[in-house]
């Protein structure tokens, strides 16, 4: 059985110094049973790890302190999210060299295995967690045995290497490169993984969003919800989740006091009490606005009669375009455009090859000839490499937004697909910080008063 | 390195693949106006000399000139307004399609499809009062319009061919041609 499997590595990882193994944790997203993303948010060194527990001694206490800090992530997360994929331990990074080689040397034996652990499947009489033990990878090192034990047990994971820059041939430093997975008690070994690397999304800086375009209704009540919004959701939702992390690991390990809790339930208390206060001042201005206008359009109509028969329906429309008008958003997308993206799109860094290709050879001359070309694929599926790309977001400017408004109304769009262009999706990560709201609030109040 | 190009008078057709094609699979429509351009700006030249030499020798106003220069900038403006150099599409099997469009000034315009929301990539002949051509589109799921893969170029249909097959293979989609027997 052969899955599709791609890997994606947050890019902060890639400058990390860490020396010895870490735990990789984030989500396993396979919405079809022919596909596995591998979406890693961050890792944990087991160093640190072990150094937040001074008092649990046990490797039992350890993993069950683990396994409450897992829980605790997973049941912070979004509901959309929860229902397709949940936050869990994902494997091992390996980055000592030393390691790597005696890797490299048992990728043979790991081949043999995955055919007799494929045979022995069929048969019927396969025990995972011996499967999982009998894994050669645990039997090479010191530091690696250690950190076994928060993937002993699993059905699911994945081990992780780095090649060193002279290994790879795209110029990254820490390339990972996924070694091997164990799903579901079999372990295969898949060489042409493509690795995407993204940016951590952060709170009102950016985020990532899978355009559609104007989809109407009708279609969209039958749409099978396609995987990428749920890879996208989960890449959105990896700076939330390392932070939740972190809090649970500080509560589970030191056990903190009630206060902790009670001054974030306090936190938001206050931050609500902002956005409320806040609300209603922009309320205020909204109606001293309105009241304004209403008195000077029925200055007009005691004028000119003739503009008294024009005035309410101008009256109603501007007063309609008034309220519609997300002042506040409009700003910020001016300013900072990377908070409002319409889209996603992939650029190719560069292929990276194995080391089990066979090198090819140099062509200098231009083929001209399709069957030459055809011939030249057929060869170049035989080598094994796999692409390493990364993820960007695109940014609509004011011309492409102007002209997709006109676009959607020109081809009879309804009105509520324009404001999907200004505003961005009601989810969590992408909630206004109350620091923001006042700052955008007061710019643009000292803007109305000029 | 260049696999594999087609050029007629007006666009080059190139097939990129300094990839692995089960990776990347890179195809390039660029936009030849070298002989046109120098034919507009002869003509504009000639234009502008002849309102000089009017307005020099024959004493004509001067705003004969402005206008010279106004029309001059209008035909320039007409024949080569189109900024666009060239559009690629990106297969990416493992991902998805991604159309990009480059323009003269740098400026690149990208879309990206995943691979599941493809349906189907279709040629297309287009008839109208005046003119019949191809047109290459995508039908995604969940969407009520195509999607152009070549929104502002217009290659012939043996270009347009060798991205439909690539299109298809990448989609797992048949090569079948649809005649309408109505």
């Amino acid at each position: 059985m052969r899955r599709h499997c791609r890997l994606w590595w947050p890019k902060q990882l890639l400058s990390n110094k860490e020396s010895s193994s870490s735990i990789l944790l984030g989500w396993f997203v396979t919405c079809s049973p022919s596909s596995l993303d591998i979406i890693a948010a961050f890792t944990c060194s087991e160093v640190l790890l072990s150094s937040y527990s001074p008092g649990i001694q046990m490797v039992s206490g350890m993993i069950q302190c683990n396994e409450g800090i897992i829980y605790g992530t997973w049941g912070s997360m979004p509901s959309v999210l929860e229902d397709k994929s949940k936050f869990s331990v994902l494997g091992l990074c390996v980055t000592d060299p030393t390691t790597s080689n005696g890797l490299m040397n048992g990728k043979e034996d790991d081949k043999k295995k995955f055919s007799e652990y494929g045979n022995a499947l069929q048969e019927g009489g396969t025990d995972r967690k011996n499967n999982s033990r009998s894994c050669r990878c645990f039997q090479l090192d010191g530091s690696l045995r250690k950190s076994s034990q928060y993937v002993l047990g699993r059905s699911n994971w994945v081990l992780v290497m780095f090649d060193s820059p002279e290994q790879n041939d795209v110029g990254i430093h820490r390339l990972p490169k996924l070694h091997h997975i164990h799903w579901n008690g079999l372990t295969m070994s898949q060489y042409d993984v493509p690795v995407i690397i993204y940016e951590t999304p952060s709170y009102g800086a950016h985020h990532f969003l899978l355009c559609h375009l104007g989809s109407n209704e009708q279609a969209k009540t039958s749409i099978k919800n396609p995987k990428w919004d749920t890879i996208i959701l989960a890449i959105n939702c990896t700076a939330a989740a390392k932070r939740i992390f972190e809090t649970h690991l500080a509560l589970c390990c030191h056990g903190a006091p009630v206060f902790q809790i009670l001054g974030f339930d306090l936190h938001h208390a206050l931050a609500t009490l902002h956005i409320s206060t806040l609300h209603w001042f922009i309320s205020l201005v909204y109606s001293s606005q309105i009241q304004a206008l209403a008195a000077f359009w029925r200055l007009f109509s005691i004028v000119d009669t003739t503009i008294n028969l024009v005035c309410p329906l101008i009256e109603v429309t501007t007063i309609s375009v008034i309220h519609v008008t997300p002042y506040t958003k409009i700003f910020l997308w001016l300013v900072r455009p990377g908070r409002f993206p319409s889209g996603i799109w992939l650029e190719i860094i560069g292929c990276q090859s194995n080391s089990t290709a066979s090198p090819s050879a140099d062509f200098t001359d231009e083929i001209t000839s399709y069957k030459e070309s055809l011939h030249l694929k057929d060869f170049n599926r035989e080598k094994s490499s796999s692409l390493v790309s990364a993820l960007h977001s695109n940014y609509l400017s004011i011309g492409s937004s102007i002209s997709t408004v006109a676009h959607g109304i020109l081809i009879g769009q309804r009105m509520s697909s324009m404001r999907s262009i200004l505003l961005p999706s009601p989810m969590p990560w992408t909630s206004m910080h109350y620091k923001e709201s006042i700052g955008a609030f007061v710019m643009i109040h000292l803007l109305n008063a000029l | 390195m260049v696999i594999f190009s087609i050029s007629n008078a007006r666009y080059t057709y190139v097939h990129d693949q300094k990839y692995p094609s089960k990776d990347v699979d890179i195809h390039h429509i660029v936009s030849r106006r070298s002989n046109a351009k120098y034919l507009v700006y002869a003509t504009a030249l000639l234009v502008l000399a002849c309102a000089l030499y009017l307005y020099v020798l024959k004493g004509k106003s001067i705003s004969f000139v402005y206008y010279s220069l106004l029309f001059d900038i209008f035909l320039v403006k007409l024949l080569l307004g189109k900024p666009v150099k060239k559009e690629s599409v990106v297969i990416m099997p493992a991902f998805g399609v991604q159309l990009e469009t480059h323009y003269v000034s740098g400026k690149v315009i990208r879309y990206f499809v995943p691979i599941d929301n493809i349906l189907k990539p279709v040629l297309i002949e287009c008839v109208t009062p005046v003119t019949c051509y191809w047109t290459l589109s995508l039908i995604i799921r969940g969407e009520s319009e195509m999607v152009l893969v070549f929104k502002n170029l217009r290659p012939p249909v043996k270009m347009l061919v060798h991205v439909w097959k690539a299109l298809c293979a990448a989609t797992d989609s048949k090569e079948e041609t649809c005649t309408h027997a109505e």
